[in-house]
């Protein structure tokens, strides 16, 4: 698109100006400051793309020289379209008008297709844009720019790269810094220093272990030491103790020795001869004291034998004494037995005697006896009294059924008699009812007629009738009157009912008769109607007549239909009902004849029923006849008679049964008794007579008892006897013996008499004992001396030299006081030794360093998982970095790799490229060197130079894809040196082979550099409020 | 002959600690204190199965404990374990090994019944059982924890009667690629030819039978103490008739067993199905551990619609902090050491790869790094290069930095799709 022409109607400075005919490509526009050139800059931005918002700040150029704010322009599209895009201030932009060259109106949308969705900030910033706009980086940070000159191509990635990076940047410094002191690494490397010196100390302290050992063994060499020096000290102390020891003994040793010497006596002595004696003369004197009881016993016995005589017969007895003892108590039983017996063998005889008496005179044991069994007898009656019962009931049965029947035949005869009066009734009610019907039709027959001649009298009517009494009044009366009649009927009879009713019928017809008379003065047709009248009379009468004959008056002719069907009805009904009753008659003319039949039944039952019990009765007598029983009984008596007959047998049997008992236990009693005189008698004792056997027998079994102990008491003594003499003469040859030893022991002491004996040991006695104390004396010497024998110790002792007791105990004291102080020394050393013992016990046993180990290993593991980690993240950092590099070098967005060729034309290759690094909206140029340099890092000409180099670049994109845009520049290349400003004009040249580029500039000096390039450049003068073709070598101000 | 038993271990290492556990504290005391007594554990079911069973003798090929700790508990626990088995007519011969060089030794001094060869020269002892002479053993420790010398030459057959075990015991690094230092090097054909019916090693931490008649045998340590220990732990039972070995068999020690448990999270739609997916992991590793505590590290695998939410830190800290406590209430206890995720997202990283975009770019870069270990190295040298973690922290080789990088490129994919 270009810009043909343009027509500012008020803009600014400007009002009316018109500029035609611009051509395409380069058009250079010179004027002074204020002359208006960034007024023509704004004018183009405000048409194309709208007036700024007032809010904004931005300057709207309100028109300064008057006019209508705003203009149009004439654009020329690629394809040779031309259109006139007018614009006045308003909101949204302003006021637009599109029209095609012809004046008809094309649209807004019409410039948005010629401007390819470019926005107005794009156009500003990128477009049409001044030095200020050229001199910030933020004008190419907005997102149209940004989007065509950062991101494009990256994909997806680009947009999330700059996230990942902090991400990961974050991620690596967690965990590893150098010199930090917070990320994990960093802590695990000031942890695993910790835990190894915590080591160091550890091992160091187990170092000592083996320097424990030194020191140990130092002490076991210094007990070892003590331990012989103790030794040593322990032998002599021994020795100065068993010096001091024996010294006192050795001296009573010496001194009792001596005394020994000196005494008088024999030096034998019979070995326990003062004991012997003594147990001698005890041993005499208790053998003595025994023989003396010995007599004394055996005269004692001697004695008791004698006493000990009686009679003894009774032991012979023995057995016959025992089998009495044993049956005493059986013998008493069975007296007592034997007496019971007889005692109820009486009772049950009186209670015979009595039950005979209770059966009657004739009844004795012989007769009862004779009776056979009572149980058939029993089964007799039973029997007898059953079929007797049937009997009576059989006959009783008949007898009430006949009676039943006879009853049941009077109720069937009275019935019938009350059938037969109701048929007389009806047969009345029905001949009744036939009359009242063939009145009834005769009146019903007369009402109808009477409803002809009625018709008639209407026809007549229509004559005024003359007053009379009205017709109806006789029919009301007469009406009434069968009224009365009717009501009267049921009640006070036909008589009453009727004469009441024909009062009011005659009082009815003198009415009518008095209305007749009265209309006799009438016309012919009152005569007619006369007629009428009087044949309307004449049924009426007649119908009356009928209706009093059926005793219906009160009714009126207007209900005799009515009343004919009712009567005719209740004939009907008579008649059914006659029918009925004539059969009711005939069935119970029928029951009664089978009653009849039934009731000599039941009489011939009864009759035979009476001839079976007469039989029964014979049967009965028959039996008891041949039972020998009394005929008169009745069968309800015999169980009492045979219930006593029962009675005495039984104490027939009881009477005998105690006989019996009384008899056996006789016999018992007979053969004690026998048994006991045998005993008496062999005893030759008499037989009292009368004596009670069971005293005689107790006397004897005391009898016998005591010839029994006689007898043991005797055996016991002279057993007794036997023992006694034997002793005797064990102790008489005891004695014998004990004076000869007695004998022997004097003799070998050489003593006459016992007491010599003992005076001999006395002497005797104290020289042993003088010789004990030395053999004493010298035990303890050897005990003290252990091992050394007698002479030794003198010879040990006398070695001593000249010493005392004294001296020794002190020798003593010193070698204790010594040996203490190396116990002392001992158990100092003991202790240390322990001390250390537990301390290498305690080394050699703790998992300190165990622990601290795995403490280590854990946070060597822990390292290694962090830097595993801290690996991963860097590599994923290092793969973005070398990624986005390559990206950046080898996959640049055209736009900014056509900057890139600005660039270098502009820089004439100073600089080599531009970089936009991902993620980011900035952008670096790229060195030959391949360094990269910030904008800022920039000069600020080769910076506008970048910048500028980036809008061509991204026109020149925009173009390729569109309708490429009028491009207006406002004095860009004034921070410029002289050669770059010259390859910048080569590049705008080139530019403006394809776009439209309107070039403001207050130099005339640019205008010579375009010049000097293409010195056909067209070039307009802008001034004094207007704008117009430059003509000459130098551009006037005024053309 | 008689036939007979001798057990043969290696590379105890007694209190010596667990790696790579970062989170065992108080707040779990009981795993704590079976990480701190495990290696006591083990040894302490050897010295029960020697005591119980009457071998006739223990061999035991170096590293019994690190000289570095200077535990004296554990070579006070050792030599009391020692004395156990003497006590029981079981004795034992002991070389040193790289960790416990003869020199600057054990603080203790050995009970009767136990024989620890010297460094100098190769010593051969007998071993006599009931007057008949059952084995010669010979052996020869290493002098300090660098050794370089090739101990297997001092070590020849002592003559001895024939039908009689000869074996040879000694602490050292068979080939060049056994993933341990070089000490003591030798190559296999060496020892196969020496004349020895059975090689006693010890160094390599792996269960190894490299040879059989002659037998030469590593028997593994006896309690793994990290991830890459996982899986049973013990030492070898050698069963001998006719003066030779029958055969050779494996027995647990381990007091805690490591293990690996993987965790497929293809059709796992939520974080939540993952979770009980690593709970049901806990569970097999708790049936795997045969009675004894377990820690597990679970790996989660495979691609899944989980993945992108996996690659968050904070949610693997969360499905291990819960795993964590289920395990840690179990009976034993399971003790989840790390919760690793290598799972891919269902996105087609090729395809991304080839777009030209920013992602795109990223992946490319990616895939120009992967055969560029310098340029890796850089990116972490700023780490690497701080002093303080020189020593502690090991530059990763080159199949984990690969790995660093795919879960790098994961990542920037996340980051750059997060609201994309």
């Amino acid at each position: 698109m270009r810009i043909r022409a343009l027509h500012i109607d008020g803009f600014g400075l400007f009002r009316d100006v018109t500029v035609t005919g611009l051509p395409p490509g380069l058009v250079v526009l010179l004027g002074d400051n204020e002359a208006g050139k960034s007024t023509c800059l704004g004018f183009v931005r405000a048409v194309l793309f709208g007036f700024p918002d007032g809010r904004t700040g931005e300057n709207r150029y309100e028109p300064l020289a008057g006019g209508r704010h705003g203009g149009s322009l004439t654009v020329e599209s690629a394809s040779g379209e031309v259109f006139v895009v007018h614009r006045g201030p308003g909101p949204r932009g302003g006021s637009l008008d599109v029209r095609f060259a012809d004046g008809s109106p094309a649209g807004a949308d019409e410039l948005e297709r010629l401007l390819g969705g470019a926005t107005r900030e794009l156009y500003r910033t990128v477009f049409a844009f001044g030095l200020d706009e050229l001199q910030q980086l933020g004008s190419l940070q907005g997102d149209a720019v940004a989007g065509a000159v950062y991101a494009a191509s990256a994909g997806a990635g680009a947009r999330a790269l700059v996230a990942a990076e902090k991400w990961l940047a974050q991620a690596t410094t967690d965990r590893f810094r150098k010199g930090g002191q917070k990320p994990a690494i960093n802590r695990l490397i000031r942890q695993l220093r910790d835990v190894r010196a915590e080591l160091r100390n550890a091992r160091d302290e187990l170092d000592a272990y083996a320097g424990l050992g030194d020191e140990l063994a130092g002490i076991e060499d210094r007990l070892d030491e003590l331990r012989r020096r103790r030794e040593a000290l322990g032998a002599a102390l021994a020795r100065a103790e068993t010096d001091a020891a024996l010294w006192g003994p050795w001296q009573e040793l010496c001194r009792l020795r001596a005394e020994l010497g000196r005494v008088d006596a024999p030096e034998r002595f019979p070995d326990r001869g003062v004991e012997r004696l003594e147990v001698l003369r005890e041993r005499r004197a208790q053998l003595d004291g025994r023989l003396v009881r010995l007599d004394r016993d055996r005269d004692r016995a001697n004695r008791r034998l004698g006493e000990l005589d009686g009679d003894d017969g009774v032991l012979a007895q023995a057995e016959a004494v025992r089998w009495l003892v044993e049956r005493r108590q059986g013998y008493l039983e069975a007296v007592r037995a034997r007496d019971e017996a007889a005692r109820r063998a009486r009772d049950a005889d009186r209670s015979l005697d009595g039950e005979l008496g209770r059966l009657g005179p004739g009844w004795d044991e012989p007769r009862v006896a004779r009776v056979e069994g009572t149980v058939p007898a029993r089964a007799a009656v039973h029997r007898h009294r059953e079929v007797a019962a049937a009997a009576r009931a059989r006959h009783g049965r008949a007898v009430e059924e006949a009676e039943r029947l006879a009853s049941e035949l009077a109720e069937v005869e009275a019935d019938r008699a009350a059938v037969k009066d109701r048929t007389a009734a009806l047969r009345d009610a029905l001949a009744e009812a036939g009359e009242r019907v063939r009145h009834l039709e005769r009146a019903a027959a007369e009402v109808r007629r009477r409803t002809a001649l009625d018709a008639e009298r209407a026809a007549l009517a229509a004559a005024p009738d003359p007053p009379a009494v009205p017709a109806w009044v006789p029919l009301v009366v007469a009406a009434a009157g069968l009224a009365v009649g009717g009501a009267l009927w049921p009640s006070a009879g036909p008589g009453t009912a009727g004469g009441a009713a024909g009062a009011l019928v005659l009082v009815a017809v003198a009415v009518w008769w008095g209305g007749r008379r009265a209309g006799r003065d009438g016309s012919f047709r009152g005569r007619r109607r006369a007629e009428l009248e009087d044949q309307i009379r004449v049924c009426d009468e007649a119908a009356l007549a009928a209706l009093a004959a059926a005793r219906e008056d009160a009714a009126g002719t207007d209900g005799v239909e009515r009343l004919l069907a009712e009567a005719a009805s209740r004939l009907d009904r008579v008649k059914e009902e006659l029918v009925r009753t004539g059969q009711q008659g005939d069935d119970l003319a029928r029951r009664a004849r089978l009653l009849l039949a039934r009731r000599e039944e039941a009489e011939a039952e009864a009759a035979r029923a009476a001839q079976a019990l007469e039989a029964a009765r014979g049967g009965w007598h028959r039996w008891l006849a041949e039972a020998g029983l009394p005929g008169d009984l009745e069968p309800e008596d015999v169980p009492a008679v045979l219930d006593g007959i029962d009675g005495c047998r039984r104490f027939l049997d009881e009477r005998q049964r105690f006989l019996d008992e009384a008899s056996a236990r006789d016999g018992e009693v007979a053969e004690y008794r026998r048994r006991m005189a045998d005993c008496l008698r062999a005893l030759g004792r008499p037989v009292p007579a009368g004596a009670d056997p069971p005293d005689l027998v107790a006397g004897l079994a005391g009898e016998l008892e005591r010839a029994r102990a006689r007898a043991v008491e005797r055996a016991g003594l002279e057993k007794r006897l036997a023992e006694l003499d034997a002793e005797r003469g064990e102790v008489t040859a005891d004695l014998a013996a004990a004076d000869a030893e007695l004998d022997g022991l004097l003799a070998e002491a050489g003593a006459d008499t016992p007491d010599a004996l003992l005076a001999l040991h006395r002497r005797w006695d104290d020289r042993r004992k003088l010789a004990d104390r030395v053999s004493a004396a010298a035990e303890q010497v050897l005990a003290l001396a252990a091992g050394t024998d007698l002479s030794g110790v003198g010879a040990r002792l006398a070695a001593l030299g000249p010493v005392d007791a004294d001296g020794l105990r002190a020798r003593v004291a010193a070698l204790r006081d010594e040996l203490d102080r190396v116990d002392a020394d001992r158990s100092r050393l003991e202790q240390e030794r322990g001390r250390l013992l537990a301390r290498r016990e305690q080394l050699a046993g703790s998992d300190g360093v165990a622990r601290l180990r795995l403490e280590e290993e854990r946070v060597l593991a822990l390292l290694e998982e962090e830097a595993a980690a801290w690996r991963r993240y860097a590599l994923a950092r290092r793969l973005l970095v070398l990624a986005r590099e390559r990206f950046e070098q080898d996959q640049q967005p055209a736009v900014v790799r056509r900057a890139a060729g600005f660039l270098r034309t502009f820089t004439a290759g100073a600089y080599d490229g531009i970089v936009a690094p991902l993620g980011s909206r900035s952008i670096e140029v790229l060195a030959p060197d391949g360094r990269r340099k910030a904008p800022a890092a920039l000069s600020r000409g080769t910076a506008e130079q970048l910048y500028l180099a980036v809008r061509f670049g991204y026109i020149g994109n925009h173009g390729d894809r569109g309708e490429p845009l009028p491009v207006v520049m406002d004095d860009v290349l004034v921070n410029f040196d002289p050669t770059r400003a010259r390859n910048a004009v080569r590049a705008v040249l080139e530019l403006a082979r394809s776009h439209q580029v309107l070039f403001f500039t207050c130099h005339p000096a640019t205008v010579d550099l375009f010049r000097a390039q293409e010195p056909a450049v067209p070039v307009y003068a802008v001034g004094s409020g207007g704008i117009r073709p430059a003509g000459g070598e130098r551009p006037g101000l005024n053309p | 002959m008689t036939a007979f038993t001798f057990f043969h271990a290696a590379d105890l290492h007694l209190d010596t600690p667990f790696r790579g556990l970062t989170a065992v504290a108080d707040a779990h005391p009981e795993v704590v204190r079976a990480v701190t007594t495990a290696t006591f554990d083990a040894f302490d079911r050897l010295v029960a199965d020697a005591v119980r069973e009457r071998p006739a003798f223990v061999v035991i090929a170096g590293d019994v404990f690190d000289s570095a700790e200077r535990s004296v508990r554990a070579q006070l626990r050792f030599r009391d374990g020692l004395a156990r088995m003497a006590a029981a007519g079981v004795p034992s011969y002991v070389v040193h090994g790289n960790h416990d060089p003869a020199e600057g030794g054990p603080a203790v001094a050995w009970p009767a019944g136990v024989h620890v060869f010297g460094w100098e020269d190769a010593e051969a002892v007998s071993v006599v059982r009931d007057g008949e002479p059952l084995a010669v053993l010979a052996g020869v420790s290493h002098r300090r924890r660098a050794e370089s010398r090739r101990l297997h030459r001092k070590l020849a057959p002592p003559a001895g009667p024939r039908g009689v075990l000869r074996v040879a015991v000694l602490h050292c690094n068979v080939g060049s690629d056994t993933g341990h230092e070089p000490y003591a090097p030798c190559e296999l054909a060496d020892l196969v030819g020496a004349g020895f019916d059975y090689w006693a090693l010890g160094h390599v931490h792996e269960r190894a039978v490299l040879h059989e008649d002659p037998w030469v045998v590593y028997p593994g340590n006896f309690q793994g103490r990290s991830i890459r220990e996982a899986g049973p732990r013990g030492y070898v039972r050698v069963s001998v008739a006719g003066g030779r070995p029958v055969s050779v068999a494996f027995s647990a020690t381990d007091a805690v067993r490591w293990m690996r448990q993987a965790v497929d999270v293809a059709g796992l739609p939520t974080i939540d199905a993952v979770d009980r997916a690593v709970a049901d992991a806990v569970d097999r590793a708790a049936a795997a551990a045969d009675g004894r505590p377990a820690i597990v590290r679970v790996e989660l695998r495979g691609r899944g619609p989980v993945a992108a939410d996996l690659a968050r830190p904070e949610a693997l800290a969360d499905l291990t902090e819960r795993a964590r406590d289920a395990g840690a209430a179990l009976e034993p206890f399971v003790w989840v050491e790390r919760l690793v995720s290598a799972c891919r997202p269902e996105v087609d990283l090729d395809a991304r790869r080839r777009a030209l975009d920013l992602l795109g770019q990223v992946l490319r870069v990616a895939q120009d790094l992967r055969s560029d270990p310098d340029a890796l190295a850089a990116a972490w040298a700023e780490l690497h290069d701080h002093p303080a973690l020189r020593r502690d922290l090991a530059v990763p080789r080159r199949e984990d930095a690969v790995a660093v990088l795919a879960e790098a490129e994961l990542l920037c994919v996340e980051l750059l799709e997060r609201d994309g």
